[in-house]
């Protein structure tokens, strides 16, 4: 059981998120290929190392989360609020 | 029965004045309360306690405490109780396990003759071919199990867990855990202290009367200490990330998990005795220099009447005084600290008679105490990430590089006399108690509801070292015995493995199953890594250990269960459903009414008369602000900017992959308010999925989301007469077909209750109202219905009711006729699929999907034979070629009451999808029925005149 | 207008022994997304006739008098509300919650949204005359297993 430093919250269990995978962005609707937008949908980089992830704080502030984790050691480096990363 | 007990020892843990009378396979017994079980039957006499797991050999007490291989007994229906461990409790019914006939003749000790059988590996070699044999090898290794019996007929118990949240956890309760303990709660650390024994104390506790004073210190600082919880009879088990700590609190054979998350951990779990390898090193009457004492001193108990001492540490000089003062005779001390001095082997059959030293000399003995060295449990350690190093000098592996936020203390890290070891787990403490306060400070100020957090002193403590003690390194004599007891595995059999190629020590493990035993290579894990070694020519150094992993020590399976977690969700008219007989299933959550006696009555009744349903699991969701059309139409497959104000809209929600996620409909109640419905299933994950879009794409639009589901009590009343009957309790709403036509939704008040939401809509194909009411009034508003509408004939209707309806009507379920690869045109809502609309959520591939036709198409299937109702997920072939194809399955099937025949939906590849098509069903039990493709979903009332009325 | 119904309906007190747990549901209940701006995050306080409680930025659920500001959602049907008061209150809710509890991290006056009995829940630590006393909020259909796992961890 992880400890995940919520901005809002402060330190939880990570049972109270959703891991919502890797991050990602999304490409253009108008122009997309479909090699593109299933890259999107399904390529991962699962990478062993530092790693960028969404995490929803699902029963606790719902507020969806940027989270950098290292893989391997499972060390969590920065969490972020969304809405503070789209700044 | 002569009796073993000495005079009044002066740290003896036995009350003499109360007696406990129990029963040892059937016979009568007495200790004295603060005994084990163990200790009281060796006070009674009983030398033989078990026998081993392969060769059936008669084993008796070699450690005399919780990691005893041998003392596994079984308490009433308790299996697997160390006897070494547990308490003695008044008429416990205690037996040998696993044991036939009887303890003292162990048929099966015959095997030993075909020991070939049980050599490294037979689990893989023996047991394989013939296959025809297979099932006999099965018989006769079950007949070989060595547990204990349990009783299938016992209740589930369901142990309840606890959360603790220490700054510092210590693991070991001897005197470096204690001194630990007591300084990082003098730094202003809150503490938990775990203790595997009944006792703080460690080896203090029966270190003969000079380790009486610092114990008796020690213990009432503890006492006094408010800040430091005390667990005894406990185990910390395992450690995960981020110092998430199991403990396993033992009440007897009652066990409680406290999960704890731990600022710092401190490990203080001492040392273990490891037994030498040498031939007869398993016989009764062969122990451990630590069980010596441990039975004088804590139970005052005479381990024998004449004594060889194996010594080549201060552990057994110590066990020397204690017999001698025990008045036991000692016979001979090898010294094995000098090299010209041998443990060769021990011989007796069945029990100890004697033992030969160097020199093919033979001392006549009942008793061969040794004392050659130490494991280290480096467990907890090694789940931190720490790989222990083999320090040559000391003869055993010592911590390595450990984690800022695990420590370890006392004899885990060196040696030295009771001062130096409680000075180390002072420092020890003191540091982990900074640390821990440091982590706790941050918590604190990242966390906006704690009190703001006082400074801490950023500077580190150097902690002193506890180097070490040399050590000869003895592990194994020059003789064959065994290296694990609980397995019964030889350092022969270890080195048979080395030699068939098991160059590993990951690898031989597993393939002799040394150390895999209940005891986990506590006590032999090293003697197994240095038999290995030296059978590979290697050093124990490139050996290395094996992987420790959680549980520390054995958990039963209860205490891990805990209580049942998965909580249930009651409707507001649950209470009606049970009274008027409902029969319940869970559904998600929920627990709802299926039928309330026969469905296919309660179909009839709605489509005849008028019936009612609750459907309080709906999903639902208020939505608010300027810009909720926008999400609807980013949401939704279908157009959404239209909806008038009153007006009900049905939609399908698609994933980015164009797979249906979800559908229902959402009502504009107001010019910014909308009420969306889910399925009941989706409710909470199209709630997040809105959330996540708005929060994670659409920052700035403005729309507020709540979630309503628990809010409203659902009802939807349904059948030709529903409109009659709602018209009879709802006011300030016109009802009237003109005034709120089909696909309308009004705020009402209904029996007296105020802002209630009406949505007409047409599940079930007939005309209908879904009634919703704000819950704390549901069950009063249900009961208006049913009273009012008692006359035209009112009756309630269940789940399997409304699906039998819907399934008449053509409405695919999501999930049910949709899975994971259903993409939206699959389902045949291609209509509802606006792709001019700029973007949506899995655009893109209902793009494509459109462009190039889906590969499949869910269709409405009747069999030819109305009356056969193929099971659902029954196949649909195409055996039109040579080998019958499958090109489908049936995801729907129910006789309708209404049509009085079977109807199902399918799923088929598109090309057999037409309306018209004879297709073939392949039932479960292979026979094949022919069933015809509608030309659309519908089996009744295509026209929806029922529902439009 | 009809009676407000309990989701627990057998009884709305119950004595755990070191503890009391009492429904409350019927408070009514709001949330809003403006007006209470100055309480600080995972905080609750007593203003006028009413408690403002605020777990998630920009968002409050205010417990009592329907505030009055343009966008209310009546929460008094969604959310149930369990009071358990009494110097035990503590010990019975770590065996079926996480957070940490201790005065220095959930001090009166805090709240925090987590898992209560596995639930989502509102927790707010609202002693009562300096008596211990938590008030926790949780959708209503949850509320009788969360009572029953509270009588169960007592
Ligand atoms: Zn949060």
């Amino acid at each position: 059981m992880l400890v995940i430093v919520c901005p809002h919250c402060g330190p939880r269990n990570s049972n109270e998120f959703s891991f919502l995978g890797e991050r990602s962005s999304r490409p253009a609707v108008a122009t997309t290929t479909p090699d593109e937008w299933r890259r999107y949908l399904y390529t991962k980089d699962n990478a062993a190392g530092s790693q960028l992830e969404r995490w929803f704080h699902v029963s606790g502030c719902r507020r969806f989360l940027d989270v950098e984790r290292d893989t391997v050691t499972n060390e969590i480096r920065s969490v972020r609020d969304v809405a503070e990363d789209a700044r | 029965m002569t009796s073993h007990r000495l005079p009044v020892q002066p740290g003896e843990l036995i009350d003499r004045d109360d007696l406990v009378d129990f029963r040892w396979n059937g016979v009568e017994h007495g200790g004295f309360a603060g005994d084990t079980i163990a200790s009281a039957l060796a006070a009674g006499g009983v030398e033989v306690f078990s026998r081993s797991f392969k060769y059936r050999r008669p084993r008796g007490i070699l450690t005399a405490d919780f990691h005893d291989p041998n003392l596994f007994v079984q308490v009433g229906d308790e299996p697997n109780v160390r006897a070494g461990h547990r308490r003695l409790a008044p008429g416990m019914n205690v037996t040998a396990q696993g044991t036939w006939p009887s303890l003292e003749f162990d048929a099966r000790a015959a095997n030993r003759i075909v020991g070939r059988f049980l050599s490294p590996g037979f689990y893989y070699k023996t047991f394989i071919s013939p296959a025809s044999l297979r099932s006999t090898y099965q018989r006769i290794l079950r007949r070989f199990g060595a547990g204990g019996k349990i009783d299938p007929a016992t209740p589930p118990a369901h142990a309840g867990k606890r959360f603790a949240h220490p700054d510092v956890l210590v693991a070991g309760g001897g005197p470096a855990g204690m001194a630990a303990a007591l300084a990082a709660s003098h730094r202003g650390a809150r503490v938990m202290l775990v203790e595997e024994n009944h006792r703080l104390g460690g080896h203090l506790l029966y270190g003969g009367p000079d380790a009486a004073p610092p114990l008796a210190e020690l213990c009432a600082q503890i006492e006094a200490d408010d800040a430091i919880e005390v667990l005894t009879d406990s185990v910390v088990s395992g450690r995960y990330d981020h110092n998430w700590v199991g403990v396993v609190e033992r009440h007897g054979g009652e066990e409680h998990l406290v999960k704890a998350r731990a600022k710092c951990l401190v490990v203080a779990a001492g040392k273990i005795e490891r037994p030498f390898v040498f031939a007869g090193n398993d016989l009764p009457g062969v122990m451990l220099s630590g069980a010596v004492s441990r039975l004088i001193n804590l139970y005052s108990v005479a381990p024998g009447t004449r004594v060889v001492v194996a010594t080549a540490n201060e552990s057994g000089d110590a066990a020397i005084a204690d017999l001698e003062r025990a008045g036991v005779e000692v016979a001979e001390v090898a010294d094995l600290r000098r090299s010209s001095s041998q443990l060769v082997r021990a011989i007796g059959k069945g029990k100890l008679e004697a033992v030969e030293l160097s020199g093919g000399r033979k001392v006549e003995a009942d008793l061969l105490v040794t004392a050659v060295g130490w494991t280290t449990p480096t467990s907890l350690l090694n789940m931190a990430g720490d790989r222990p190093v083999y320090d040559p000098a000391a003869a055993r592996f010592l911590p390595g590089d450990l984690p800022q936020d695990v420590l370890a203390a006392g004899g885990i890290v060196g040696d030295g006399p009771v001062e130096s070891i409680v000075e180390h787990g002072r420092f020890v403490g003191f540091e982990a108690g900074r640390r821990a306060l440091t982590t706790r400070a941050a918590w604190q100020r990242l966390t906006p509801r704690a009190e703001p957090s006082d400074e801490v002193a950023a500077e580190s403590t150097d902690i002193p070292e506890l180097p070490a003690a040399g050590h000869p390194e003895l592990f194994a004599g020059p003789t064959d015995g065994f290296v694990d007891f609980s397995e019964d595995v030889k350092g022969s059999d270890v080195a048979m493995a080395v030699a068939e190629g098991y160059d590993s020590m990951e690898l031989a493990k597993r393939y002799t199953t040394a150390t895999m035993g209940p005891i986990q290579g506590k006590l032999g894990g090293v003697n197994a890594v240095a038999v290995h070694a030296a059978a590979a020519a290697a050093t124990i150094e490139a050996t290395g250990t094996t992987s420790w992993r959680p549980p520390y020590a054995p958990i039963t399976l209860g205490a891990l269960a805990g209580v049942d977690e998965d909580p249930v969700r009651y409707s507001p008219m649950h209470d009606w459903h049970v009274a008027n007989g409902a029969t319940p299933i869970v559904a998600g959550q929920w627990i709802r009414p299926d039928h309330y006696g026969d469905p296919s009555r309660e179909v009839l009744n709605t489509r005849s008369n008028v019936g009612i349903i609750d459907a309080s699991p709906l999903g639902k969701i208020d939505l608010r602000g300027r810009d909720v059309t926008k999400l609807l139409d980013f949401v939704y497959t279908n157009r959404w900017e239209s909806l008038r104000v009153g007006a009900v809209r049905y939609g399908v929600m698609c994933a980015e992959d164009g797979v249906v996620f979800d559908d229902g409909v959402t009502a504009r109640l107001e010019a910014d308010r909308y009420y969306m419905t889910t399925t009941s299933g989706g409710a909470g994950r199209v709630w997040n999925w809105l959330d996540e879009w708005l929060q994670t794409s659409f920052p700035t639009w403005d729309v507020r989301t709540t979630a309503v589901t628990d809010g409203y009590a659902a009802m939807n009343v349904a059948g030709p007469r529903s409109r009659e009957l709602l018209e009879r309790v709802a006011s300030e709403v016109d009802l009237s077909a003109e005034s709120f036509a089909y696909m309308n939704g009004r705020v009402a008040t209904v029996a007296g209750v105020t802002d209630c939401i009406i949505l007409r809509i047409g599940f079930t194909g007939e005309l209908s109202y879904e009634v919703h009411v704000p819950a704390g009034y549901g069950l009063h508003v249900w009961q208006s219905l049913l009273d009012a509408g008692s006359d035209l004939g009112i009756a309630p209707f269940g789940l399997e009711a409304q699906r039998i309806m819907r399934l008449e009507k053509g409405h695919f379920l999501v999930g049910q006729d949709t899975d994971g690869l259903t993409k939206a045109h699959t389902a045949g809502v291609g209509g509802l699929i606006k792709v001019d609309k700029a973007d949506f959520s899995g655009k893109p591939e209902l793009l494509w999907e459109g462009e190039s036709g889906a590969p499949r198409r869910l269709v409405a299937l009747q069999p030819v034979d109305g009356s056969v109702v193929p099971p659902e997920a029954s196949q649909i072939v195409d055996s039109a070629t040579e080998v019958s194809r499958t090109i489908g399955r049936v995801t729907s099937s129910r006789m309708s009451p209404t049509l009085g025949r079977s109807i199902c939906l399918a799923i088929v590849d598109t090309p057999y999808g037409e309306g018209g098509a004879t297709l073939t069903v392949r039932l479960p039990e292979g026979r094949d029925i022919a069933a015809t493709v509608l030309d659309h979903h519908v089996h009744l009332d295509p026209e929806g005149e029922r529902l439009r009325g | 207008m009809a009676d407000f119904q309990s989701p627990i309906t057998a009884t709305s007190e119950a004595d755990l022994g070191s503890c009391r747990l009492r429904d409350e549901s019927h408070l009514a209940k709001w949330r809003i997304w403006e007006g209470a701006s100055g309480l600080a995050l995972g905080t609750a306080r007593h203003q006028g006739g009413s408690l403002v409680v605020a777990v998630s930025p920009a968002e409050w659920i205010v417990i009592g008098d329907k505030p009055n500001v343009d966008d209310v959602v009546d929460m008094t049907h969604v959310r149930a509300a369990l009071r358990l008061t009494g110097a035990g209150a503590r010990s019975v809710l770590e065996r079926v919650c996480a957070l940490d509890l201790d005065d220095s991290m959930t001090p009166d006056g805090a709240a925090a949204r987590t898992l209560v009995a596995g639930v989502a829940t509102e927790l707010i630590r609202d002693d009562v005359a300096g008596e211990l006393s938590y008030l926790l909020l949780m959708s209503r259909s949850f509320a009788r297993s969360v009572w029953n796992r509270l009588e169960e961890a007592a």
